[in-house]
């Protein structure tokens, strides 16, 4: 009889932490999604700040480096206008995805 | 009296066993939730601190784009940004661990003591080449720089 009594017992607890885990790996997931937004927003962040120094590097006809920090930069040049000033197009990336685009640098 | 069996003990163990475990789980859970709450909030703020500085500093120089305007020199023991406006100008530099801003008149000689704190920020460089101006602004997080180039062009502030 105690043993039963053990036995449904032993079954609640069970039940409960089968009930718990699977909410902890709810919480461990949005746990990391969040960690991962602000890994993000960092990024974002960073990207801004080189982009926009490589277009201001651009206009003044400096070097812009390809690569900064594991941020790929790229200026590619656009269609020059009739009244010479030159465009391009400013991008900044990481492991492959764009995070940042300036549309049109211009420099006469 | 019924004294507790052997078989009544062992019978328990299961029981007292999953309780500790459920124990060292919920236990865990919380810490792991409190790291990256903590790591979260620290990046946050620290990333806050750069974007603040950087795009303060930034902000000034397109504001007073305009001739003989913009110096860059030293004030202090920091590099600093004059921004002249009539016989005014404006100094931002770092000092006692903030990024500060001294609007005076001209010679007045106030100290770097005397400026509005803006924002946490441990050093400031400000470097110019080929008509552009460079800050490199250091916060906990490393060092970060932007470059703007004013189309008024920049100064070397006299001593």
């Amino acid at each position: 009889m105690k043993n039963g009594r053990y036995t449904l017992f032993l079954l609640e607890i069970v039940l409960d932490l089968v009930i718990f885990v699977i909410c902890a790996a709810v919480c461990t997931g949005l746990l990391l999604y969040a960690w991962r937004l602000s890994q993000d927003s960092a990024r974002l962040t960073d990207a801004v700040f080189y982009a926009q120094t490589a277009a201001e590097t651009w206009r003044t006809g400096g070097q812009v480096p390809q690569e900064q920090d594991g941020f790929a930069i790229a200026v590619t040049p656009g269609a020059s206008s009739q009244a010479g000033v030159e465009t391009a197009r400013v991008t900044v990336s990481w492991a492959g995805e764009t995070l940042y685009t300036i549309e049109e640098v211009a420099r006469p | 009296m019924q004294i507790p069996t052997t078989n009544s003990r062992v019978a328990a163990l299961p029981v007292l066993a999953l309780g500790a475990l459920f124990l060292t789980l919920a236990m865990g859970l919380a810490l792991l939730a409190g790291s990256v709450y903590r790591q979260i909030v620290e990046s946050g703020d620290t990333l806050a601190i750069r974007r603040t500085a950087l795009s303060y500093l930034v902000g000034q120089v397109r504001r007073a784009d305009r001739a003989d305007s913009l110096a860059a020199g030293t004030f202090g023991a920091s590099d600093a940004l004059f921004v002249h406006e009539n016989d005014y100008v404006t100094i931002l530099y770092v000092y006692d661990g903030q990024l500060r801003e001294l609007y005076m008149e001209e010679g007045t000689g106030l100290s770097p003591a005397d400026g509005l704190a803006i924002t946490p920020l441990e050093s400031l460089t400000v470097e110019t080449a080929d008509g552009r101006l460079t800050f490199a602004a250091e916060d906990a997080d490393g060092v970060h720089t932007v470059s703007v180039s004013p189309r008024c062009g920049v100064q070397e502030e006299g001593p």
